[in-house]
């Protein structure tokens, strides 16, 4: 076997060459150099250092090299990310070359897919947020800490709940039942799109937690390098039908060459909530009671009268005083530990990490545990082959409160009213059915004795080889696995359950404890094989191509099993864990008995992909460029007839400020670049299967089960379209101090998928048909705009540099064929998809104030076109619908973000505001905390400005405890302006100086302390401006995610810690 | 070597890819629509559900009621919906109005898949079995239709061309086959329906498995129907009444048998004659039937604080009724009879028996038609005497004597307000006769039942709202 390479004997050639050449020379001397990073003084390894016209060759792991040269030659040594330095030799042998770090604004690399690019030659719409933004920020996840810091990219946690899913954005809201969430890939692997963790158990047997989970919270934002942002279709058709909503490219950290650096940091603090909602005390809730007993013609209440109210009987005089929230919210505590090591020679490089995450949150009960460990490893087996893995398992405990509906801080802003105490005399908990023999949702403190864990297992691996064929033509192959298994198990104690029993003909109410347990497992396969091929022609002409081929494969099984009713539970309440201890309680019937106490069930989704790719990117001496790109993507989603759609983009820039009479007449304008690009992505739906109508197993007769159609067929059902175009100019003025991007930007999305609604009469309960609709469009344009400026930079004293971006955005529907407001679905919080409105807008009733003759909520008439008549008539369920109009917007007319660095000596400084502004939100509680009906739930303060007497003006209505006297109703009474400014965190360090710290043997130390959401400027009166409503559909959370019902709100963290180099 | 591991590593890659049949899976769950059909078992568990939407027949009988005047409805659990029912403000998004227009289409929907797969030949079986599957398909389809008219129309006998509801007789299987149909006459309505429980009366078998549709149920729909297609100068409705009324009498199998809870009686015993039985039909109910809301649950708390619906009292009220004219009825049926809250054992079933049936026809509610349509068909007056002193007979409750046919006429109308009490009859029964005075609303004023729902307004522009 030929043991030497064909490289080695061209580089073998190229050295006798020189030799021979070297032979007529004149006097050779022997150069020694070391190559350093102008940033940081680090060695750089791996810089290419080339004497002019020879072979360039690569410093070592310490940073330097050794060549041979004569008087007067030249070399040039560049390196990724740094400004490429000449040298002419002058006699001196030990050369030290500090090489100067290139401006961002014009060198920065962007990863894209199957490729990476830079910032000169780019022509697609990149954001790139570096590491800074995720490291020592007590984030619960990475994509919280984007917020505000790329242009075009909305960011929404939905609530403060630990884990709570986080809605990203991009360029706004492309999709109706479509998935509206942009790509997310890591390290080349595409992650499944939908959400593993909305499947629990909230939709099944009884519903526990009305919150969704964030997958991605299993990823330590500390491992990740960059997080690159795609956003126009330059930049996303090469992710072809997944890509309508953007992409996010995820890079995590890879070791350089060089000594072994370890990094240890860590960070405790804790976690508040930042707001408490303005709610009635006990005293005041009962004066009100009585108000309304009396308005609706009873008499109030004697102070020994018993009264009922959420099933529990009580009498004025034994009512409680409990503030709940001050019962539910704590502070919780939260640390955060990581350990890194990274590093290598010049044929492998490594880095390895792992990291502990435990976090207590705002909410009792409230647990949010990481493990996480990482090993990325690189190895240039030879120089025509690298071979490399990424492997990152993680371990997530999650200890799930209920919220909103379910109770919890929930329950605390509504049913759980101020009169209601903790806990009887005898220490048992107050309202419980041991208690008062029933309901037991109404002592939220109660309800923590239930215990809802979902642990999660994810392991992302990544296995790649790159083989060399030539210098200009490489080949990637590479296989990963993402297998995700989610262990839930929720356990209800016998506190907070109860069945009725007939003993002895007695009606008798028992509790049981049960458990309802379900395992989710899911492995997301891929392999994705490309060629790129990259070349100079004539010095001038840069030619780049890639073109390959993708598999991906998703396979999700649930299994799980839940006890059958309240009959059913754990007679032993020391085996609370143990499925087998669960029986039929004595008291259950003969029938019951001859059942089994457990039913178990599994379910399933599958998906596949098949996918073919090309970009092909073309500049003149890196001033014009040209850049084609497609894909062609087949899915199991849809029929046989249509499942490839084809992607494609064009796209072209100019580098203006290259041109010489350009910076002739502009010589403070260092990078003036227009680029342009137009194409399609698309959206490939959130139903599986959803084109084929299916029977399934259905509600059946006498104990069996039957029989039913599931939808409707749509053979025809195919891709939805997002056609993207984009113009933007980036700029960079008087030395780069000054730089950002201008951009306008036009979506419009076409054969939208949508549940359309049909006639319940054609189809009973199958009430839509899924389909892509013809005509319906939505447009998202905007204006993104984007200023980084240095502004003060003094050598090593004081230095400041701040970022702001801003997007405008309007979003609309432009067409729905012709269809009604409620055609698409009448979505919670009576959010709508309306022709001429952005999606989402809120339906609802004008409310014209309370009558003050005779304190009744008041709505105005309007017209079938929408126009108020000028009349107004009393508000209730048959003249709310009839009188609904589009009003506000859901979507924030402007977002974005305003970021400030500054350093000072060892001292640095960051703080973040976030802010969206001109959005409304539709408090979806608000109709019954202060809509007039008081008999249920607790109230906000504002419903003290009731009405009383005639001739009161106020804005809440009369008090009354019937539900039919038009409370309840959607109107825009509680559609309020949600617009906010945020800081979103904060951040003071300081690094020791380093005389110091290698006195401590160390490389670096810094310590800082921080804080997240410190500071809301806001108008918006409910509970935080800055949530999103749960979501039990992905058509949820594209319509309803401003109309948030019983919200959290968002928590307030401060945090210290340290991290160290070594 | 290197070719070797080269060559290697792109075949190998390269092979993984292009394949088309990589994306030929199906869903290891369901069945695809166009097999489903094919096999006669599937067709039975198609049937299962259809009967399973026909169960939805106990929130038709708790809506009537809540229309109705039996119930003090001021006092049932707070539920915004159900607060409709007092105010008369129902709107397009009353959740009730829209659960018995789903479940209503729902059955009529299964019904069409049934009859298009069975006339299309789709799945092969027994003759018997065939008829039996189209004669239940034939039932549910229009019996449904019938009962939808009287929850979202106006009752017959505000006149015949009112809008009934939405005639639906295909079953769309594509999305683009789905179609906009506006709503026919009471009259094509009701026609569809006698149509349908026709054609089910040839199809149905003679002695049907427990707690499934029989050619009795058939006649007995059919009975019913009729009886509510009241038209002035006209007795001939009253006639067709009378005819199938008089096939279930003469049959001789059933024979009135009370307090009612002896005979609603759970699943366990399935495979009972009920000959004995004052029962013509049922549907036969399981635990989970019974707590997702059935008649129980409407009607019967389990002790006096926890009654979801007490009865009304004082003058004119059913209380009244049943303490004068009610007999059994009234002394165990009957529940906390002088307290602030009487409530009713109707459906409270035997000790030990935790889910009840939920009957739909009864031998009672036939002979009480029969002797009403008798005379308003101008027959003699001892058979509807007869009828109504067997009823009354059977429940100890005392016995009409007068020989008056207006006299007469009201006796029956009392018995049957007191016999069929919160069986849904009592609201029908006051539309029927044009009461002006339905808790205050007139039998011909559309705001005394449902607004035609969202589900099917937002998609039909056709649909004339009530």
């Amino acid at each position: 076997m030929n043991q030497i390479s064909w490289q080695r004997a061209l580089a073998l050639l190229s050295l006798l060459l020189c030799l021979s050449v070297g032979a007529f020379a004149q006097e050779e001397l022997k150069i020694r150099g070391l190559v350093k990073g102008g940033d940081d003084g680090e060695p750089l390894v791996g810089a290419a250092v080339q004497l002019v016209g020879g072979k360039a060759i690569p410093t070592n792991v310490e940073g330097k090299f050794e060549l041979s040269a004569k008087m007067g030659d030249v070399i040039e040594v560049s390196f990724l990310g740094y400004i490429k330095e000449s040298i002419t030799i002058t006699g001196d042998q030990a050369l030290v070359i500090i090489l100067a770090p290139a401006s961002k604004v014009t060198s920065e690399i962007l990863v894209v897919g199957y490729g990476t690019t830079n910032r000169k030659d780019a022509v697609g719409s990149i954001e790139k947020v570096s590491s800074k933004a995720f490291e020592n920020i007590a984030m619960p996840s990475f994509d919280a800490g984007l917020q505000g810091r790329a242009a075009g990219v909305s960011i929404t946690q939905q609530s403060g709940v630990l884990g709570s899913a986080v809605k990203v954005n991009i360029r706004g809201n492309n999709a109706i039942t479509g998935n509206g969430n942009p790509l997310i890939v890591i390290d080349g692997m595409i992650l499944y799109s939908g959400s593993l963790g909305n499947n629990d158990l909230s939709s099944r047997d009884s519903p526990v937690n009305a919150s969704n989970y964030n997958t991605l919270a299993n990823l330590d934002p500390n491992d990740i390098e960059s997080v690159d942002i795609l956003k126009d279709a330059s930049a996303t058709a090469i992710y072809g039908a997944r890509a309508a909503g953007g992409v996010m490219i995820i890079t995590t950290k890879s070791g350089k060459s060089g000594k072994t650096k370890f990094n240890a940091g860590y960070y405790a603090g804790f976690n508040q909530t930042t707001r408490k909602l303005p709610m009635l005390n006990g005293p005041e809730w009962m004066s009100l009671y009585n108000e309304a007993r009396v308005n609706d013609g009873l008499q109030p209440l004697s102070g020994n009268q018993t009264f009922n109210v959420n099933g529990i009987n009580l009498t004025p005089n034994t009512i409680a005083n409990t503030n709940w929230q001050d019962e539910i919210f704590r502070q919780g505590i939260v640390q955060n530990a990581t350990l890194s090591a990274s590093g290598g020679t010049d044929k492998s490089r490594f880095f390895i990490g792992g990291s502990y995450r435990t976090d207590e949150g705002m909410l009792q009960g409230n647990k949010f545990d990481r493990f996480n460990v990482r090993a990325n490893l690189k190895n240039n087996a030879t120089d025509w082959l690298e071979i490399g893995i990424q492997v990152n398992p993680a371990y997530t405990k999650n200890r799930m409160v209920p919220t909103s509906f379910n109770g919890g801080i929930g329950a605390a802003q509504s049913n759980a009213l101020p009169i209601f105490g903790t806990r009887n005399a005898d220490g048992s908990y107050f309202g419980t059915q041991r208690a008062q023999g029933y309901n037991t949702g109404n002592n939220p403190l109660a309800a923590l004795e239930n215990e809802y864990l979902s642990n999660t297992f994810n392991m992302l691996g990544n296995v790649y080889a790159e083989i060399k064929f030539l210098p200009e033509l490489k080949f990637r192959t590479s296989y990963q696995i993402n297998y995700t298994s989610q262990r839930e198990s929720f356990y209800t104690s016998g506190i907070n359950r109860y069945a009725n029993f007939n003993v002895n003909g007695r009606d008798t109410t028992f509790g049981l404890a049960d458990l309802k347990e379900r395992t989710v497992n899911a492995l997301n396969w891929m392999t994705s094989n490309y060629f790129t091929y990259e070349k100079t022609f004539a010095s001038v002409h840069n030619l780049k191509a890639v073109a390959g081929f993708e598999l991906n494969a998703i396979d999700q099984e649930d299994v799980g099993w839940f006890t059958n009713n309240g009959a059913a539970g754990f007679s032993n309440p020391y085996a609370r864990r143990l499925s087998s201890s669960i029986a039929w309680s004595q008291f259950a019937t003969d029938q019951q008995k001859g059942t089994s106490p457990t039913t178990g069930y599994n379910s399933f989704f599958l998906q596949r992909w098949d996918s073919y790719f090309g970009r092909v990117s073309y500049n003149y001496d890196r001033k014009y460029i040209a850049e084609f790109s497609v894909r062609t993507d087949g899915t199991s989603n849809f029929g046989p007839d249509r499942r490839y759609g084809f992607f494609w983009s064009v796209g072209a820039g100019w580098n203006m400020s290259d041109e010489t009479w350009f910076s002739a007449a502009l010589p403070f304008v260092n990078l003036s670049k227009i680029r342009a690009s137009y194409g399609a992505a698309g959206d490939p739906g959130a139903i599986p299967f959803g084109w084929e109508a299916t029977y399934g197993i259905s509600g059946g007769y006498q104990g069996v089960n039957g029989l039913s159609l599931n939808r409707l067929a749509n053979p025809i059902l195919q891709w939805a379209n997002s056609r993207k175009f984009d113009v933007s100019l980036d700029y960079g003025l008087f030395n780069n101090r000054i730089s950002g991007t201008l951009t306008y930007f036009n979506t419009v999305n076409t054969a939208i998928l949508v549940n359309r609604g049909v006639p319940s009469s054609a189809t009973g309960y199958i009430q839509t048909v899924y389909l892509n609709d013809k005509n319906a469009e939505v447009v998202n344009q905007g204006v993104e705009f984007t200023i980084n400026s240095i502004n003060v930079d003094m050598p090593n004293s004081l230095r400041w540099s701040s970022n702001l971006n801003l997007t405008f955005l309007r979003n609309k529907v432009t067409n729905t064929n012709g269809l009604g407001p409620d055609a698409f679905g009448d979505s919670p919080g009576d959010t709508r998809v309306i022709q001429g409105q952005p999606l989402g807008i809120s339906f609802l009733a004008q409310s014209a104030g309370v009558d003050p003759q005779t304190g009744k909520e008041m709505i105005y008439v309007v017209d079938a076109n929408g126009n108020r008549t000028g009349a107004v008539v009393e508000a209730n369920a048959t003249t709310v619908p009839e009188n609904r109009v589009a009003i506000g917007n859901p979507q924030p007319t402007v977002y974005g973000g305003f970021t400030n660095e500054l350093s000072f000596k060892g001292f640095d400084l960051s703080f973040l505001f976030s802010f969206s502004l001109g959005n409304t939100v539709y408090d979806d509680g608000g109709k019954r905390q202060i809509g007039g009906f008081s008999t249920t739930w607790n109230q906000r303060r504002e419903v003290l400005e009731r009405w009383q007497k005639p001739g009161d003006v106020t804005s809440v209505p009369r008090l009354t405890s019937n539900t039919s006297a038009g409370n309840w109703n959607n109107i825009d009474r509680f559609l309020y302006d949600g617009s906010f400014v945020r800081l979103k965190n904060i951040t003071l360090g300081y690094t020791i100086p380093r005389e110091w710290s290698s006195k401590m043997k160390l490389a670096s130390c810094r310590v800082f302390v921080g804080g997240t959401n410190l500071l809301t400027f806001t108008r918006f009166p409910g509970f935080d401006p800055e949530v999103s409503r749960y979501q039990f559909s992905a058509t949820d959370g594209n319509i309803a995610a401003s109309a948030p019902y019983l919200a959290t709100p968002q928590m307030m963290t401060f945090i210290g810690g340290f991290n160290i180099g070594f | 070597m290197k070719k070797i591991l080269i060559n290697g590593l792109v075949m190998a890659s390269l092979a993984l890819g292009s394949c088309q049949q990589f994306l030929d899976i199906r869903q290891p769950d369901v069945t695809p629509y166009d097999k489903a059909l094919n096999d006669v078992n599937n067709v039975e568990a198609l049937m299962r559900t259809t009967y399973n939407d026909l169960q939805g027949y106990n929130n038709f009988v708790r809506s009537s009621t809540m229309f109705g005047d039996e119930v003090d409805i001021s006092r049932q659990s707070q539920d915004q919906f159900g607060a409709d029912y007092i105010t008369r403000n129902f709107g397009r998004f009353n959740g009730i109005g829209e659960g018995l227009w789903s479940v209503g289409y729902s059955g009529i929907f299964r019904s069409n898949q049934i009859i298009k797969a069975t006339l299309a030949n789709e799945y092969t079986t027994s003759a018997p079995i065939r008829s039996r599957l189209l004669g239940e398909a034939y039932f549910i389809r229009g019996y449904m239709h019938f009962e939808l008219c009287r929850q979202f129309a106006l009752p017959y006998s505000a006149g015949k061309t009112n809008p009934g509801v939405v005639i639906r007789t295909v079953a769309p299987a594509f999305a683009d086959e789905v179609q906009v149909v506006p709503r026919a006459t009471l009259e094509a309505t009701y026609g569809q329906a006698i149509a349908d429980i026709k054609a089910s009366l040839d199809l149905l078998p003679e002695t049907p498995a427990n707690g499934r549709l029989g050619k009795d149920a058939a006649r007995a729909a059919l009975a019913r129907i009729y009886f509510n297609m009241v038209e002035d100068g006209s007795s001939a409705n009253y006639q067709e009444a009378k005819t199938y009324c008089d096939q279930l009498v003469q049959s001789g199998k059933y024979k009135v048998t009370l307090p009612m809870n002896t005979f609603s009686f759970d699943i366990s015993r399935r495979g009972i004659i009920k000959a004995d039985t004052g029962i013509i039909f049922e549907l036969t109910n399981t635990l989970s039937d019974d707590a997702g809301g059935s008649l129980a649950g409407a009607f019967w708390g389990n002790t006096a604080d926890n009654v979801f619906t007490p009865i009304l009292t004082g003058s004119g009220s059913l209380l009244l009724a049943l303490r004068n004219f009610g007999g059994l009825r009234y002394d165990t049926l009957v529940l906390n009879r002088d307290g602030a809250r009487p409530y009713t054992a109707k459906y409270a079933g035997g000790t030990g028996i935790p889910f009840k049936n939920t009957p739909v026809f009864r031998y009672a509610e036939v002979l009480l038609t029969r002797a009403e349509a008798n005379l308003q068909a101008g027959g003699d007056v001892p058979t509807s005497l007869a009828d109504l002193n067997a009823v009354q007979a059977a429940a100890r409750a005392p016995l009409t004597t007068t020989t008056d046919r207006d006299q007469l006429l009201d006796a029956i109308r009392l018995e049957r307000r007191v016999e069929l009490h919160l069986e849904g009859d009592r609201y029908h029964e006051l539309r029927r006769l044009k009461s002006t005075n339905i808790r205050g609303a007139s039998y011909n004023d559309s705001k005394s039942f449902f607004q035609i729902p969202n589900s099917e307004q937002r998609a039909n522009p056709t649909i004339v709202l009530n």
